[in-house]
């Protein structure tokens, strides 16, 4: 299979439609937060879609975007749709996930106020709080490295 | 607001990871993720700032370095440090998840196109995690007919998982010994 050049171009959304197969689903309070951001700073990471339009990824972005009424940068991809689908669940499926302690140097570092934390990230005075007490030492923990310990050999890193 | 989207490729060494990325992806998804870029290559760009900070993409980055690509393709934002660091964040938590009904359904239609072993190298299900993906949409739909070759049907796990499979721990290879084990959650 041809690797993908990816192109963006901006196109009505009018022009894309739902896959039908997509399983993934957002919750009214998520999907209120991609508004807000998409209010905030745009759309920074196009739809990928097919050529008759039907949205691999992306598909909360598109209904904004319907909302909105306006274009969207979108990546097609010449791909079989049985390719497409395996793509759907795999660009979801992958994904990481925030490191306490990362997170909470990267929220220092800005300088934001409660309120700009909540607007910004959605967090709440108290999801920062419990962030906040995942982060600090207990007892007599240190900032020590999460570190691995293999069961089988014992070893660590 | 953005300035319009644009997709470069450029030589991999020309971007890096931020200073500030607080995502971690566990070691059974990184593989997942190399083996995806030498199966399709990049189907989303890489997202930097102008000066070549990952924004967002920096295990696709450290996937792509490891599996030999010169260049990859990125979308260069013209933002403040301030602004990369908030999309270094939303970019990563703002996702939905799986309906789990809708996936079992997804991934049994799949089946019928690709040999299962394949299937399950695609989308890095073991055979326990097929089996148990599968089995729920016939049990919870009663429609779907088994296909020869299928999974065959198991007992209900004792006891599920109370978070429902997404609290699992991280998946981790001993770099020593190569034993893949999962990590306690929390």
């Amino acid at each position: 299979m041809d690797k993908p050049r990816l192109e963006i171009v901006y196109v009505d959304p009018a022009d894309l439609r739902p896959n039908g197969w997509n399983p993934n689903r957002m919750t009214d309070a998520m999907l209120n937060r991609l508004r807000a951001e998409i209010w905030r700073v745009g759309y920074v990471d196009p739809i990928i879609a097919l050529r008759d339009g039907r949205i691999i990824d992306g598909e909360h972005r598109w209904k904004i975007a319907l909302d909105r009424k306006e274009k969207v940068p979108v990546v097609y991809l010449d791909i079989p749709e049985e390719i497409a689908k395996t793509l759907t669940v795999n660009l979801d499926a992958i994904h990481g996930d925030h490191d306490p302690a990362l997170l909470m140097e990267l929220i220092e570092s800005i300088g934001f106020t409660e309120p700009e934390v909540e607007s910004v990230f959605g967090m709440k005075p108290r999801d920062l709080e419990d962030l906040r007490r995942a982060v600090e030492p207990v007892g007599q923990e240190t900032q020590a490295p999460k570190g691995h310990t293999c069961p089988r050999c014992n070893h660590q890193w | 607001m953005v300035a319009p989207l644009k997709v470069e490729w450029v030589p991999i060494e020309s971007l890096h990871p931020s200073k500030w990325n607080p995502n971690v992806l566990p070691l059974r998804k990184y593989n997942h993720l190399k083996r995806e870029l030498v199966r399709v290559g990049f189907a989303r760009p890489i997202i930097t700032n102008l000066a070549g900070d990952i924004i967002n993409g920096e295990h696709r980055w450290r996937g792509a370095r490891e599996m030999g690509f010169a260049e990859v393709p990125v979308i260069k934002l013209d933002v403040d440090e301030i602004t990369a660091k908030t999309l270094s964040v939303n970019l990563n938590s703002i996702h939905g998840e799986m309906d789990h009904d809708k996936l079992a359904l997804l991934v049994s239609g799949l089946e019928i196109t690709f040999p299962k072993d394949q299937l399950m190298e695609i989308l890095d299900y073991t055979d326990q995690e097929m089996t148990k993906l599968l089995d729920s949409t016939e049990r919870d739909k009663g429609a779907l007919p088994r296909l020869p070759g299928g999974p065959k049907p198991q007992p209900p796990m004792a006891a599920e998982d109370p978070d429902g499979g997404e609290g699992e721990g991280e998946w981790c290879e001993c770099p020593k010994c190569g034993h893949k084990f999962q990590e306690k959650a929390g």
